[in-house]
């Protein structure tokens, strides 16, 4: 397997990081090199900490107070956490997409429009990019028409669409995905999939899931993360074919979790 | 227990709670039906028309609504003024940026005022505020419209802030995470997206603030200066339609036609409420449309 090792950029640089919520230490010690424009997959058994490493990623764990982070996350080597980064630009430049399809409660369109305004793209623009973002996301031919009703009348597949639309819209370099597909039907399920594999072409995916099986359909790299440590992090193939720790293996073949 | 007696007891709770949902209704409807039958009898004597346009309010002849209406709705607007802006700022300190021990004084504080009695805030009026206004604006005397429209916004605040938190408070975590996850600001995230999320709660709150200032009387009795002459601005004495009520209802003989025109300005301040009610369910129900 060594031979056929793809040649990837590090865009994320993860070292000795470590997480508390309170007293709680959810991350521990965590190392990892995320390759740019390639898909990699967070996966691992509830409460493993994979949606809190995500989640680190574009700072959200700023809202909760009780968060203690150290460590380091570089992107496009700079550090995350120095006091002069911006985190609004980081969040900009690091997308995110969220378990349950959560639109704004506003028309199609002004979800989209939405994160445009706010990062100060031009308005003869906006009308452009929104529908650029919907043909993207395989959204446009079921949206075209309606472009200005409510977003909530969507179905759950067609609102996650619209989210990764949203997201794609502001030309993020990542995009972080938290199982994007657990609240959809296995039909949208597959379109958000397809989309995925599509992505990739422009940008980096860090995309937790539950299912090992989209992990296999869609990442290039797996990361298996247990009780806040990171356990392997590989290629896909050889995740799932040919892990080295036991643990790992007992996972992938559903002993647990 | 055989199964007949819990048959009945059944059937007993049925007929309890029955009742009471019944009794709700039956009070709504007689106390409207109390005010209609009063108020025709008022019009029989004064033509409707006379009274709405009427410029003056003096029961031995003339039963003109104009001032009254005048002055409520005028100590009411400067109340809103007042109370609608800093009632929605301090809900959204409250629920987007006070932590731990400030957020645990203010919420308690705020239902505290609301539990002050009507006649203490009136005294506050007359000691404090009114002093404060005539020595401000060189007035010599502070018992007008502005005093108690200041009066009215710190009764309507507890309710606005309280509603308006709520509904602010129940905007989902995950659109506002949506926000920040595409580099929205703390203040745009609420400009766009909690505001218009929160929008018919805090209409609610609006209306229940104004309903409160609008039905308020014995702060504006007292605190107002009480006169009938017609406002020309907030430095006015005036008297409102509640306060004219809670005055002369006392004095009035039984049965003639000012105790009648009592009860036609009673309905008229029903009817100010009502449709403050039914604008602001419109108005709820457009936003509600995207949610």
């Amino acid at each position: 397997m060594q031979t056929t090792k793809i040649q990837t950029k590090t865009i994320i640089d993860i070292s000795d990081l470590n997480l508390f919520f309170g007293e709680k230490q959810v991350l521990k010690n965590i190392g990892m090199n995320i390759a740019e424009k390639m898909v990699t997959a967070l996966i691992g058994p509830s409460g493993c900490g994979k949606s809190t490493l995500l989640r680190t990623l574009n700072r959200m764990h700023d809202l909760s107070p009780d968060a203690h982070i150290s460590g380091d996350i570089s992107i496009d080597g700079q550090n995350i956490f120095h006091k002069n980064i911006i985190v609004n630009n980081l969040r900009k430049k690091v997308g995110m997409v969220f378990q349950k399809p959560n639109p704004f409660p506003k028309s199609i369109y002004d979800n989209i429009a939405y994160g445009l305004q706010i990062n100060g793209f031009s308005k003869e623009k906006i009308p452009q990019i929104v529908e650029e973002s919907l043909h993207k996301s395989y959204l446009f031919e079921e949206v075209k028409d309606k472009l200005h009703e409510p977003a909530t009348r969507l179905s759950g597949g067609q609102q996650q669409r619209l989210c990764i639309a949203r997201t794609i819209a502001v030309k993020p370099d990542i995009i972080l995905m938290d199982e994007p597909c657990s609240a959809l039907d296995p039909l949208s399920t597959l379109k958000i999939e397809e989309l995925i594999l599509d992505l990739k072409k422009d940008y980096t995916i860090v995309i937790v899931t539950h299912n090992m099986q989209q992990a296999v359909r869609v990442s290039d790299f797996t990361a298996f993360m247990y009780l806040g440590e990171l356990v392997e992090f590989d290629e896909t193939i050889k995740i799932f074919n040919n892990p080295e720790k036991q643990l790992t293996k007992n996972y992938i073949n559903g002993h647990f979790g | 227990m055989n199964s007949k007696q819990r048959v009945r007891i059944d059937k007993t709770f049925k007929y309890l709670f029955q009742f009471a949902g019944f009794a709700c209704i039956g009070i709504l409807v007689g106390i409207f039906i109390m005010l209609i039958y009063n108020s025709v009898a008022f019009f029989i004597q004064i033509k409707p028309l006379d009274f709405v346009t009427g410029t003056q309010w003096n029961p031995s002849l003339h039963f003109g609504l104009l001032p009254l209406l005048a002055s409520t709705l005028l100590v009411t607007f400067g109340a809103m003024i007042i109370a609608i802006p800093l009632g929605i700022c301090t809900a959204l300190f409250i629920s987007e940026y006070a932590t731990g021990v400030t957020k645990s004084i203010l919420k308690p504080a705020i239902e505290m005022l609301s539990a002050i009695p009507s006649v203490v805030i009136g005294f506050l009026g007359i000691v404090v505020i009114s002093p404060g206004i005539s020595a401000v604006f060189g007035l010599s005397n502070g018992l007008n419209s502005l005093n108690g429209a200041i009066l009215l916004a710190i009764m309507a605040l507890p309710t606005i802030i309280t509603v308006a938190e709520d509904a602010i408070h129940a905007v989902p975590l995950t659109i506002k995470e949506a926000s920040y996850g595409l580099g929205a600001t703390k203040w745009s995230t609420m400009k766009s997206i909690v505001l218009p999320a929160a929008y018919p709660g805090i209409i609610a709150a609006v209306m229940l603030g104004m309903g409160r200032a609008i039905g308020e009387t014995m702060t504006v009795l007292m605190a107002t200066g009480n006169s009938l002459a017609f406002p020309t601005g907030f430095f006015s004495s005036i008297r409102t339609i509640t306060a004219t009520i809670a005055i002369e209802m006392g004095e009035v003989p039984f049965q003639t036609t000012h105790y009648h025109g009592l009860f036609a300005l009673a309905l008229i301040l029903f009817l100010i409420t009502m449709s403050i009610n039914v604008l602001a369910e419109r108005i709820a129900n457009r936003i509600r449309k995207f949610q």
